[in-house]
């Protein structure tokens, strides 16, 4: 398949401070977190290992208010990651769509969806059923905002959403070349600002190579999380997914990645940093998995097999959670 | 598109030659007296998503039926592939190692491990004939749709 990417367009990002070195990033995390590293295998898909087969993989589920429209077509993803999700329809609204999983099973619900061409995921009219959800059927709602205006911002606290995950991009060029918006980063620090103002729990994501399989603007984009008050910081990896522009691109080199690991256990020791679940499979998957552990993140989502030895072997003790890695705060309940 | 007589579920197209395992979606192609090739049915790859890794065990591995004959990594399902049958490993389909990407395009041409079976009599546990395997087939896409696994 040929592709006409913007790549060649985009100077390579400029060398930064290398991370800490990993004894010290390890002695640091155990410090400030202890030795407990989290493991979680929601019901984003079916997932099993020979160290750990979860119980209920339905506990956790994603639905979309959009079926598997989206107006941005990005470069990452040309809708592929919405076809998994349950659809949320006219027919059975968000209310309606979680009484029926609720009945399966299901605990709590991600409630994303494809993007409008603002940049944002069309949440505002399912507001008041999220506040239904939670409080008349019990379930825990976390959402995938995308870019966020202020009504949304109100709403979402109206709705008393247990939390917001959004993408932060800290370069222009990813946003327009990746993403097709009219935007800037600045439009992605606001969206975190409007989030914190409306006392939000916040769950910033950093799609590590982005731009291409480059690392570009995710420095930026951790100063900007940097500057608020986030719950949880989720470093997912550029995943080449089939049937999109990218299917073809090498994921970034696994020694950047884990060098931005530590960067960013470095630059927020006092928040959770996850590793979530969108990463390259096979080799690259052990490979990225190790370099978490090793770096000092809390926790990972689907762990690879051997992992949780792995863990072990560093002194550390796994826990074990069927929910979504962006659900921290819930560990303790 | 299937190599033997297919007829179609629902816009998912399926074999008559072939015998079907209710939980697991694969496939069961008898190929000789006592051998059976084993793949995904068009259900089983769809709600795996897009299969990026697939590994086989060694041949010569003898399997249960239950036990895994291999691993599989895809978009939404990552772990074994737990045979339908029991029986000897005696051949991947080295195409399908060397291209995950073929499951992807078509399941039920591609098959994943040949074995030789621990006798016959355990196919009769299998669904087969296009009435047997359609009603059946019906009722799982419309439990994979009511779950979300598959587009509604």
């Amino acid at each position: 398949m040929s592709t006409s990417l913007p790549v060649a367009l985009v100077e390579p990002a400029a060398p930064r401070p290398p991370a800490a070195d990993l004894g010290e990033a390890m002695r640091a995390r155990i410090e400030r977190f202890g030795t407990t590293i989290e493991f979680y295998a929601p019901g984003l898909k079916r997932w099993e290992s020979s160290e750990w087969k979860p119980e209920k993989a339905n506990r956790f589920l994603p639905v979309s208010v959009t079926g598997t429209a989206c107006a941005l077509q990005c470069d990452h993803c040309k809708t592929k990651v919405l076809e998994g999700m349950v659809t949320v329809s006219k027919e059975m609204d968000l209310f309606a769509t979680a009484q029926r999983l609720k009945e399966q099973g299901t605990e709590g619900l991600l409630v994303s969806g494809g993007s409008s061409r603002s940049g944002g995921v069309p949440l505002l009219p399912h507001v008041a059923n999220m506040r239904r959800v939670r409080e008349e059927l019990g379930m825990r709602v976390i959402v995938h905002s995308g870019v966020v205006s202020p009504k949304l911002a109100a709403g979402l606290a109206e709705a008393g959403v247990d939390a917001v995950m959004l993408d932060i991009i800290g370069a222009d060029a990813t946003v327009r070349d990746v993403y097709h918006l009219d935007l800037t980063a600045a439009d992605f620090e606001r969206s975190i600002a409007l989030l914190a103002e409306a006392e939000l729990r916040i769950i910033p994501h950093i799609v590590i190579g982005l731009h291409y399989g480059q690392l570009l603007g995710e420095w930026d984009a951790l100063e900007m999380i940097s500057r608020y008050p986030v719950s949880t910081l989720i470093l997912v990896v550029l995943t080449p997914l089939v049937g999109t522009p990218m299917e073809n691109l090498p994921p970034p080199p696994v020694e950047d990645v884990a060098d931005f690991f530590g960067t960013a256990r470095a630059a927020m020791p006092e928040t959770k940093v996850n590793l979530g679940c969108g990463r390259p499979m096979g080799e690259m998957k052990i490979a990225l998995d190790r370099a978490a552990i090793d770096h000092g993140l809390n926790g990972i989502a689907y762990p690879a097999e051997g992992m949780v030895a792995y863990a072990r072997e560093q002194g550390l003790e796994p826990a074990f959670y069927e929910y979504c890695c962006s659900l921290t705060w819930a560990n303790d309940a | 598109m299937a190599s033997g007589q297919a007829f179609q579920v629902q816009g998912y197209e399926l074999a008559a030659d072939r015998l079907y395992h209710e939980a697991s979606h694969f496939w069961v192609e008898p190929v000789g007296p006592e051998r059976a090739r084993i793949g995904l049915d068009p259900l089983g790859r769809e709600t795996s998503g897009d299969v990026i890794v697939v590994s086989f065990e060694p041949l010569g591995t003898t399997v249960a039926a239950g036990a895994p004959f291999g691993h599989i990594e895809a978009a939404k399902f990552v772990g074994p592939l737990s045979s339908p049958v029991s029986g000897t490993i005696v051949d991947h389909n080295a195409d399908v190692l060397g291209s995950p990407g073929l499951l992807n395009e078509d399941p039920m041409r591609n098959w994943l491990v040949e074995l030789e079976l621990d006798g016959t009599a355990q196919l009769e546990a299998l669904l087969s004939g296009e009435q047997q395997v359609s009603e059946w087939f019906a009722a799982e896409i419309k439990r994979f749709r009511t779950q979300g696994a598959i587009a509604e």
